[in-house]
């Protein structure tokens, strides 16, 4: 059973198609990235991987889920249960510490656990950084804890959205390396980037051009 | 740290981390809880004080002859005698009137015989510049007379009685401004009076201070003017029913400025929440990105407006303690008890103040995309 199927998807706008007939599946395990240029369908295709969207038409499903028809509730739910989002600005919370903005996705999914988080933490390489608030970190150290953080739940898919996008080099290639072992580890991955080099890495790339499939690479 | 740790470590960072706004919401709190309990302590207690003061506006009895003509006058005796079938310990005081036209300093005016003592407490709003009389050969003239005469206090008058032509020379203790006619009279003892006037024994009226609502003194009256046949007893309605008039009035007044209060409170409170929300407008965005309910994003809202309420509730009591106590000591000269039901209930108040405040930035909050996150929209 694939983690991600999108059957003849389409978003339309009044006449204007977002996205066209977009199919694809995503192997659990799998790293897909799809690239494309601004105003191909990316963010439209990421908002209803992400269950905050809906589609116009056809049919998407997550780890078995069909979400097409579900309501705004469900959709929350479906998102708290099945993904973990890392934003290309990190979006951390800024008056709670490193391991709170962790423990937050603990505590809207079920239970808090500071220890688990703790680990979460030590799994990015940033136990030390825990009690932190994210002023007082680099850009690389938010990015990590914006991933520990779409980690803790134990996500059937990590959606990434340019995670890469914020970052200098050096971050960046923190970030990758990080992305890398999480693949190793058996995480299916599903990230959006403007950067070829990046995109590279994936197992299978997808390219989106005016809202329609383009490229299987 | 528990779930319901992290939701209070949640909320209390929330406000933290916005001191301005905060402050804002919290002044507008405490101003307006403020002003009500202190409004609210002093309602309380305006009751029994209220009833008090008004009964220091004096006279609520008036006793005049039963067969009312030019000049009809009651005996001194007789009027003893009625006193007797008023309860001591219900009278507060009384004071014969016996009025005559005289002259002094080339000037027609009414001289007043009254029981000094008395008149302090039919008429305890008299304002007396000087002093009370303590001999019978001292008076009191009123403010307005003083000025026409050129008198100060410790000046002699000479006045002569129209009807009598007897000549009394008196020493002016004391200046009395009311507002009214005793601006205009001069207050001499009773006796010497009588003397000055021709009327020993007499008087033409009688004012009483007694203590009762308005149907008590309408029995009382009845009661003083079938043992006395000569003499007729009057309540003075307007004081009694006043009473409750103002306190009536009283309690309109204080609902509508709770009101108002409440109502501009409510804005400002709603308006600052309101900035907050759309300043948090991308966190909301990202608690409901990572699984956050509307229920729960509004009971997040409903905790910082809570505790915004509490903090609002209690710093306003105290504040309102201290209205209180200044709108006691400046109307009433006497402190304001404080109340623990009003306090209670002002801390709720100010709670639900914050609540109802907070429905509509909880709507706004509800309406927020998730999808606000992705790509820095």
């Amino acid at each position: 059973m694939n983690i991600l199927e999108l059957k003849n998807v389409t978003k339309s706008y009044g006449n204007v198609h977002a996205l066209k007939d977009f199919n694809l599946s995503v192997a659990p395990g799998e790293w897909v990235s799809i690239m494309g240029p601004s105003g191909s369908g990316k963010s439209t295709m990421l908002n209803i991987i992400g269950c905050m969207d809906k589609p116009t038409s056809g049919s998407v499903s997550i780890d078995g889920i069909e979400v097409t028809a579900r309501s705004n509730k469900e959709l929350t739910e479906v998102r708290r249960e099945k993904i973990g989002l890392v934003f290309q600005q990190f979006h951390l919370i800024p008056h709670l510490t490193a391991l709170e903005n962790v423990m937050v996705a603990q505590y809207y999914h079920s239970l808090t656990d500071e220890q688990e988080a703790l680990k979460a933490l030590e799994r990015v390489g940033l136990a030390q950084r825990a009690k932190h608030l994210p002023s007082q970190l680099s850009g690389g150290e938010q990015q990590r804890v914006c991933i520990a953080r779409a980690l803790i739940n134990y996500p059937a898919l990590i959606l990434a959205d340019e995670p890469t996008g914020n970052l200098d080099e050096d971050n960046e290639k923190l970030v990758i390396e990080l992305f890398q072992e999480l693949h190793r580890e058996g995480h299916t991955i599903v990230m959006v980037t403007h950067d070829n080099e990046v995109g590279e890495l994936a197992q299978r790339r997808v390219r989106l051009e005016h809202g329609r499939l383009t490229q299987i690479a | 740290m528990t779930k319901q740790a992290m939701y209070l470590r949640m909320v209390t960072a929330a406000l933290k981390n916005r001191k301005s706004r905060v402050a804002i919401a919290l002044l507008a709190l405490v101003l307006g809880i403020g002003v009500i309990s202190g409004l609210l302590s002093v309602y309380s207690d305006i009751t029994l004080k209220m009833s008090k003061e008004l009964r220091s506006y004096g006279a609520n009895l008036v006793l005049v002859p039963a067969q009312q003509q030019e000049g009809s006058t009651l005996e001194s005796a007789k009027l003893n005698r009625m006193l007797e079938q008023v309860p001591q310990e219900k009278t507060i005081g009384y004071s014969p009137y016996l009025y005559g036209i005289v002259t002094g300093n080339k000037q027609r005016f009414v001289a007043v015989g009254v029981d000094f003592s008395g008149i302090q407490k039919v008429s305890p709003y008299w304002s007396l510049d000087g002093a009370w009389p303590s001999e019978n050969n001292q008076i009191v003239v009123g403010s307005a007379l003083a000025e026409k005469l050129e008198l100060k206090v410790g000046q002699k008058l000479n006045i002569t009685a129209e009807e009598t032509g007897k000549t009394e020379s008196l020493q002016v203790v004391g200046m009395v401004t009311t507002g009214s006619t005793e601006d205009y009279q001069v207050f001499l003892e009773l006796n010497k009076a009588q003397v000055l006037l021709g009327k020993e024994g007499q008087i033409h009226t009688a004012y009483l201070s007694v203590m009762g609502n308005s149907a008590e003194l309408i029995t009382l009256a009845e009661t003083i003017s079938q043992a006395e046949p000569g003499i007729k007893a009057n309540p003075i309605q307007q004081i009694a029913r006043s009473e409750g008039v103002i306190l009536e009035k009283i309690r309109t007044l204080v609902y509508l400025v709770v009101i108002v209060i409440l109502a501009s409170t409510l804005l400002c409170v709603s308006t600052t929440m309101m900035a907050m929300v759309m300043e948090r407008r991308r966190e909301i965005g990202l608690r409901k990105a990572l699984g956050a309910t509307n229920r729960a994003i509004a009971g997040e809202f409903l905790g910082e407006s809570a505790l915004l309420g509490i903090t609002g509730g209690v710093l306003g009591s105290l504040v309102g303690w201290g209205i209180a106590q200044v709108i006691g000591l400046s109307v009433f000269k006497a402190y304001i008890t404080l109340r623990p039901s009003v306090l209670m209930a002002v801390i709720i108040l100010s709670v639900l103040v914050a609540w109802v405040a907070v429905i509509m930035p909880v709507r706004t909050a509800a309406n927020i995309e998730p999808a606000l996150v992705l790509k820095g929209e």
